[in-house]
């Protein structure tokens, strides 16, 4: 599952988000969720925001209308924007 | 506590990694290692994973430091042969058997699955489809709007005009009034006020279908979808709201840029606001759209609507070349919430509100300027011919200005000058020359029963008129009897004596486009300053001189008219 989730992702150029990757992965959100934050935390995917940039790291991110209105996007370290 | 039960599940972990394991547990029985309350299988789990928690604990028992560095040379070794991290790889194996298991015992709708919502916004807010879609309800709606309501029209007209006038006369008969105050109330409020009034159907039936869309979630789609649009213009997204607060009135329009962050972004909204064609210019467009273009008379009134945006669009595009270039653009954040029933209440009020607005400037600003029209075209006192008073001689003065036009008669150019005060009231100063032109009808003696029965009557008939012009928009209905037509109003008759259908067009172009009115030019100075004021009042009656010049000219080229 792990693998097939990092390998959705490496496809993607803009990451997806949880309701777009548990819909293609045929599972639910929660379920999905652990194995993202799993992967984030070892470091095989990144968080970022609706506007492609690492903004989830901000120190505003509990506050930033964009982030709550649109979410966040997961993507493949390597896929990230320069 | 420990744990000394054999466990009765056991996850296989696969080939290489169960391999490894094996190994561990080999290694522990090599060392005599005591794995005390920890299960063997866990603990070696645990190590190959590199646990910080066990590693420490580990480390800290007898023999623990060799077996430690035992379980890092197997786990280096699996995962440079599968290219991952050996908990990466063992929580794969976990989430997969947790998956499968799910999948086989669990049937349950995906509670994320494209919603009704989404399904309909795939459609919508698509990349190309958004706009034609947008562009296409907005067409729908002004013919709804044009074509429904012409019965209502022709309805309040004809009340008016018919009973209510009679009334008012017969009131005045009463009270034995001078001829000048019959002439005030009757050439003047009646003709003035009353040409305005007649559009109040029209717009209850734009409203209720404006807070359709506002109260189901589609203006928030619009609003998306414009945002790309508003990019290529050189707007903020924001603008959006603004633009579409035009469409009403563009005063509240311009007091909304407030909203947008950038002051460079605010001036160009506020400049392209008065192009939205606001709820004032529609009795004009309906008044020369009924007497030019009949049937297709609603296309034509989209056409100005649409015209309007393009204009502001190419706009925005010079003024962001020129004098206003763009500065550093921040996000749109918008959100779209999901569509819902509108409810019929919240609609009725947003139908009245917007309508009592209306109603109340025609009893304020129009019935003013009724006022002081009918005094400028009776003075000198007494003058004979409206042309020979001060007003039409000022307007004649100016009609050369709009001969190349195709309406160099003084009675539009006078109507054109009034509109600045308000737009409507280019409608109620030709009412007022028109009508005031015009041989009284003879009155025919009704009693006031009869009077009640024809607006009864009348509203009734027009009520199953638009029922029929409703369902007949229908594909595959058609209800309409063979010839069935609205009315023409001694508006309508009057203005076909002086316009023909290409003038017509233009007339409606550069009313589209001209001078903002007065409060909206008092809304720009307020927020940006004098020059700023000037500049739209300029430029949009540079534009309209030149849209209405070329489709007069162009047209007439292309022999039309």
């Amino acid at each position: 599952m792990l693998t097939q989730l990092v390998t959705l992702l490496e496809n993607k150029e803009n990451g997806l988000s949880l309701s777009e990757i548990s819909r293609q992965m045929n599972a639910q959100p929660t379920a999905v969720l652990s194995m993202i934050q799993l992967l984030v935390h070892k470091g095989k995917l990144l968080e970022i925001g609706p506007d492609n940039k690492c903004c989830t790291t901000c120190g505003f991110e509990s506050d930033c209308g964009l982030l709550a209105a649109r979410g966040k996007r997961y993507i493949c370290p390597r896929r990230l924007p320069d | 506590m420990t744990i000394t039960a054999t466990p009765l599940f056991r996850l296989d972990y696969g080939g290489k990694i169960e391999r490894e394991i094996a190994r561990m547990l080999a290694a522990f029985d090599e060392a005599n290692f005591d794995t005390g309350r920890y299960s063997r299988r866990w603990l070696a789990i645990k190590l190959l994973e590199k646990d910080p928690d066990v590693l420490e604990h580990v480390g800290s028992m007898e023999g623990g430091e060799k077996i430690i560095a035992f379980a890092r040379e197997r786990a280096g070794h699996v995962e440079s042969m599968l290219g991952d991290d050996f908990d990466l790889l063992t929580a794969d194996r976990r989430y997969g058997y947790i998956n499968g298991i799910v999948r086989q015992s669990l049937h349950r709708p995906l509670i994320d699955r494209l919603t009704l919502t989404d399904r309909i916004d795939n459609i919508v807010t698509h990349k190309w489809l958004g706009l034609p879609v947008f562009f296409a309800v907005m067409y729908i709606i002004f013919r709804l709007v044009i074509d429904v309501s012409a019965p209502f029209l022709d309805w309040t007209d004809a009340v008016i005009n018919g009973p209510f006038a009679n009334w008012l006369s017969v009131l005045l008969d009463l009270v034995s009034a001078p001829v000048w105050l019959r002439s005030l109330l009757i050439d003047g409020i009646v003709a003035g006020v009353g040409g305005v009034l007649v559009f109040v159907p029209g717009l209850l039936i734009l409203y209720f279908f404006l807070a359709l869309l506002e109260d189901s979630g589609y203006m928030s789609r619009a609003a998306f979808v414009m945002d790309r649009f508003m990019r290529v213009v050189g707007l903020h997204g924001k603008s959006f709201i603004p633009m579409i607060l035009g469409f009403g009135c563009a005063v509240p329009a311009v007091y909304a840029t407030r909203t947008i962050a950038s002051r460079r972004d605010r001036v160009l909204t506020a400049l392209l606001v008065p192009l939205m064609s606001c709820s004032a210019r529609l009795p004009v467009y309906v008044v020369f759209g009924l007497a030019f273009f009949g049937a297709r008379a609603g296309t034509v009134i989209w056409g100005m609507y649409a015209l309007g945006i393009v204009v502001a669009m190419v706009a925005g595009m010079v003024f962001t070349r020129t004098i206003l270039k763009p500065d550093v653009s921040s996000a749109f954040v918008l959100e779209l919430p999901p569509y819902r029933q509108p409810a019929l209440k919240s609609v009725l009020i947003h139908m009245w509100e917007n309508t009592r607005e209306f109603v109340r400037k025609a009893g304020t600003i129009i019935l003013s300027a009724s006022v002081v029209m009918w005094v400028l075209l009776n003075l000198p006192w007494g003058v004979a011919d409206q042309r020979d008073s001060y007003f039409g001689k000022f307007s004649s003065a100016l009609s050369p200005i709009f001969a190349p036009l195709g309406f160099g008669n003084w009675e539009a150019g006078g109507a054109l000058v009034s509109g600045f005060m308000a737009k409507e009231i280019v409608v109620s100063t030709l009412s007022q020359i028109y009508l005031g032109d015009t041989e009284p009808k003879p009155v025919e003696s009704t009693t006031f029963a009869e009077d009640l029965t024809f607006i009864g009557k009348g509203f009734v008939d027009a009520g199953i008129n638009s029922g029929r012009i409703f369902l007949s928009i229908l594909p595959g209905v058609n209800l309409l009897e063979e010839g069935t037509q609205t009315e023409d109003t001694i508006l309508s008759l009057a203005l076909r004596d002086n316009f023909n259908t290409l003038s017509a067009l233009a007339l409606l172009v550069f009313v589209l486009l001209y001078v903002p009115c007065v409060a909206t030019l008092g809304a720009i100075k307020h927020e940006f300053g004098t020059s700023w004021a000037w500049v739209s009042a300029v430029y949009q009656t540079g534009i309209a001189w030149i849209a209405a010049f070329l489709v007069y000219q162009v047209g007439h080229l292309l022999g039309f008219g």
